[in-house]
């Protein structure tokens, strides 16, 4: 039986429509007209225990609000989800204890003391027992490395510091559901890094089950096996996440810098699709069996400066889904 | 060319319209929160008028004079009506800290690269919210002085119409210049925004919002009816009453005008001063 | 239950770790509070300048009701006031998603977070000024009075918590509510001078739907021996009906909680 069962969820929101300008404030004092904007559209999906699945999409595309309805911080329009049994939005404290969120954008802890003390907060509201709390909090901070800064004000931590503990005072209960919204996010590389590989280990050891959201293909590339496309709160794609790449980035991005100027776009067509063209820079669009070629025919023809071969962004992975349609 | 004149010759003022206008735009946005905060702001006026009663009949029982420093008691209950229009220009809630914080939050440099000067800019601001204000006030104030009607004792003459408006120009001129002056000593005090309670305290006590400064101790009077605060409140209720002798009332308006003059001076000496130090210190 | 008292002491630890590091601005708050006491006695004192006794009440009773509300008020600031304050910012702002996520009561959660130290100093200074003008007017209050006047202290404080808490669960509703400083402001007048000064209707209204004469009124009553006991049973059952009420608008609101992002 999957641990995760959700059935044709919506979430629908109404908002206000403002004219514009100032005549437009003064109407809607006293008339108002609304829109409906379907933030989630009969999204439905199963999840199997121990799984670590991706959501991804454009941003707004309803992947944050999906977690939140799993988490039971926000009410359905309509649908049902089941986590473990439980319907979240009944916020039974049962349930409560076994799932956990973080998110990227949010925080938890007490901005104004050390991370030690929400930490201890937490194990006493999530009724963790001492033994359990040091034994964790030894594993965990050492795992993260962040021992040495329990004792530091939160509001002086970096980012990355931040979300690490955030991601402990998430896992001191050692929740069997986990969801993960946008954990990497503003991150340098290597803190990003980090918690990757964190994340990863984790769900190996504990078979948690994680739900990740992120803006970033390397988290997913990292983590994710299966994932879930969402966009314009519809689910677009469900499936392993070879089959995205395969499917729909075919093709990686060549960005060259010339050392002189003057290359016209007819030199380049043969090579690729020429998607950008100054007079000392150009992106090519080539096919993934192509680039090699391509890229030594490039080294060999002109006068290179720097060249850089890098994937299509998520976005356009997306955006090309659309286009073609998915199986 | 032609474009950018056309922008340049709509200045200076067009600009600070357009802040005036989003600003109005954004409180009018929360309908239900400022219907609600405009009527409740007359709640206090029912245990004042209970209140006063009870002190006026006591008096009366006690075979007492039936008026308190020539104040009757309808006197008493037109004064805290007034009040309300008084202090709706000379408060201006929000400038002390939001200037203070743009200080010490170094937020002062986003509007130092724009060409716009900064103190015009709050003014602005804070006369928007005065749009909404009044605004809303067209439709909570008539409903309110029409059931307080029967308290209203005097006529004011034309004279004394002429002397309230003017009255309120002064309010709203003190009333903004001080709290552009107590924000600004944020910076030399960073930690001044917390003192705003203390200050708004005195403002509130000594512009007579709390009790009619001619009720307070005979030893007071100079020295409070010469304070600027007297201005942000007692002073235009009293005028509008018809308390103050047609003799008294140009010396009153000119020393109204003198403690806008002096505020204003104050203000900008401050914010040249202060400028220099926030430039030296690296904001 | 003993979970959550143990919650409670450990928040208002956090708390008082909090406060450490901002010490002006505990003494400032101090100093206001303080200024704000005496410019009630100010008050007081011009009115009974004009007469000895008003509706029946001498001055000195009257400062025993001023005490009274000036424990109260600063009891609730102590510990809900800035919790209702943030709470309104949490809804608008979308930052309840961890207190909802939370194996506990959410409404315990968002309701007792913060505590403010200054008002809990503060209150005292209210029960030094009930015990002078007690002596004043040579009243001794027996230990079953005392314990009274407690009971209904506490009561009182959970009434204005109701109170306030209600008004900023609107927010749910009506997307902002930052004129809730004014409104508890404006709500407290009614509390701070004797019931009698109002006509019957007002009277009535203030015992029951805006129950400002039970907080402050009751309590002081109960000191200077102007309460008929059959208003205490009332009381307490009107604080406890307020706190049920609480409970079910604070359910209902948090269906329409948006959890905006940042």
């Amino acid at each position: 039986m999957p641990i995760i069962e959700v059935e044709n969820l919506s979430k629908i929101y109404r908002t206000q429509k403002r004219l514009p300008g100032l005549g437009g404030a003064v109407q809607g004092l006293f008339n108002r007209q609304y829109t409906e904007v379907r933030a989630v559209d009969g999204v439905s999906f199963n999840i199997e225990e121990g799984e670590l699945v991706g959501f991804l999409g454009p941003n707004g595309a309803g992947k944050t609000t999906t977690l939140k309805m799993l988490s039971g911080i926000l009410y359905p329009t309509s649908g049902t989800v089941k986590v473990m049994g439980f319907t979240p939005s009944e916020r039974k404290n049962e349930y409560r204890r076994q799932f956990a969120l973080v998110m990227g954008q949010k925080n938890q802890l007490w901005w104004d003391l050390p991370a030690q003390e929400s930490l201890y907060l937490n194990k006493e509201i999530y009724g963790v027992s001492d033994e359990a709390y040091k034994h964790v909090m030894d594993e965990m901070t050492e795992l993260l490395q962040v021992k040495k800064l329990l004792g530091i004000m939160v509001r002086e931590l970096s980012l990355g510091e931040r979300m690490k503990f955030e991601l402990i005072a998430s896992l001191l209960h050692k929740p069997r559901v986990l969801f993960l919204d946008e954990p990497t996010i503003g991150l340098d590389v290597v803190a990003q890094k980090n918690i990757r590989e964190f994340i990863k280990d984790y769900n190996r050891r504990t078979k948690t089950t994680i739900i990740l959201t992120s803006h970033y293909m390397n988290d997913i590339q990292a983590l994710c096996e299966r994932v879930v496309v969402i966009n314009q709160g519809k689910k677009v794609f469900d499936g392993m996440l070879d089959a995205v790449v395969e499917q729909f980035s075919q093709t990686k991005l060549i960005s060259v810098t010339f050392k002189n100027g003057g290359v016209s776009r007819e030199q380049l067509t043969s090579l690729g699709e020429v998607m950008e063209l100054t007079k000392v820079k150009a992106v090519l669009k080539v096919p993934r069996e192509n680039v090699k070629k391509a890229s030594n025919a490039i080294l060999t023809d002109f006068d290179v400066d720097d060249i850089n071969i890098e994937e299509v962004p998520i976005e356009e992975v997306i955006e090309r889904m659309f286009k073609e349609g998915v199986k | 060319m032609s474009t950018a004149a056309a922008t340049i010759s709509k200045t200076p003022f067009h600009k600070y319209w357009v802040i005036l206008s989003t600003r109005t735009q954004e409180d009018m946005a929360y309908r239900a929160n400022y219907v609600f905060g405009a009527i409740f702001r007359f709640l206090p006026l029912v245990t004042l008028i209970f209140l006063w009663y009870a002190v006026y009949q006591a008096r009366k029982a006690g075979g007492g004079d039936l008026t308190i420093r020539g104040m009757t008691f309808q006197d008493m209950i037109t004064y805290n009506v007034l009040m309300y229009v008084a202090r709706g220009f000379s408060s201006v809630p929000g400038t002390t800290s939001d200037i203070s914080k743009d200080i010490k939050d170094g937020l002062l440099n986003r509007y130092l690269i724009k060409p716009i000067n900064y103190l015009w800019y709050q003014v602005m601001y804070r006369l928007a919210h005065k749009l909404v204000f009044w605004y809303v006030a067209l439709f909570t104030f008539p409903p309110i002085f029409f059931l307080m009607r029967h308290y209203f004792s005097h006529t004011p003459t034309l004279l004394e119409w002429g002397t309230f408006v003017i009255s309120l120009f002064t309010a709203f001129s003190i009333g903004m210049l001080f709290c552009s002056i107590i924000g600004m000593l944020a910076f030399w005090f960073l930690e001044i925004s917390t003192f705003l309670f203390v200050i708004m305290m005195i403002e509130f006590f000594l512009s007579g919002q709390m009790i009619p400064l001619n009720i307070l101790p005979a030893s007071m009077q100079p020295f409070l009816t010469f304070s600027p605060f007297g201005y942000e409140g007692y002073w235009p209720c009293m005028i509008l009453m018809g308390k103050v002798p047609q003799t008294q009332l140009p010396q009153l308006l000119g020393i109204g005008f003198l403690w806008v003059g002096v505020f204003y001076l104050i203000s900008l000496v401050i914010w040249k001063m202060g400028l220099k130090r926030y430039s030296a210190v690296g904001g | 239950m003993g979970r959550y008292i143990r919650l409670t002491g450990l928040m208002m630890k956090n708390c008082l770790i909090r406060e450490m590091q901002f010490k002006t601005n505990f003494l400032v708050r101090l100093l206001t509070e303080f200024m704000w006491l005496g410019m009630q006695f100010i008050y007081i004192g011009v009115i009974y300048g004009q007469t000895n006794s008003i509706v029946g009440w001498s001055m000195w009773q009257m400062v025993v009701l001023a005490g009274t509300n000036h424990v109260i008020t600063q009891l609730f600031e102590a510990l809900f006031y800035d919790n209702c304050i943030r709470l309104t910012d949490q809804i608008r702002q979308g930052d309840l998603d961890f207190n909802l996520i939370k194996p506990i009561n959410t409404q315990f959660l968002v309701s007792l977070r913060y505590t403010d130290y200054s008002s809990i100093a503060n209150s005292t200074i209210g029960l030094g000024v009930i015990i002078f003008a007690l002596n004043k007017l040579s009243v001794t209050v027996g230990w079953g009075d005392a314990f009274l006047f407690a009971a209904l202290v506490v009561n009182s404080v959970l009434i204005y918590y109701t109170m306030l808490f209600t008004l900023s669960v609107w927010t749910f509703w009506i997307g902002r509510s930052n004129n809730l400083m004014e409104l508890y402001w404006q709500f407290g007048q009614f509390s701070r001078y004797p019931g009698d000064i109002y006509p019957w209707l007002i009277r009535a209204m203030l015992k029951t739907v805006i129950p400002m004469l039970i907080v402050s009124n009751f309590p002081a009553g109960v000191l200077i021996h102007k309460l008929e006991s059959g208003w205490i049973f009332y009381g307490f059952a009107m604080g406890i009906s307020f706190l049920i009420f609480t409970v079910w608008i604070w359910q209902k609101g948090l269906q329409r909680y948006r959890s905006a992002s940042s």
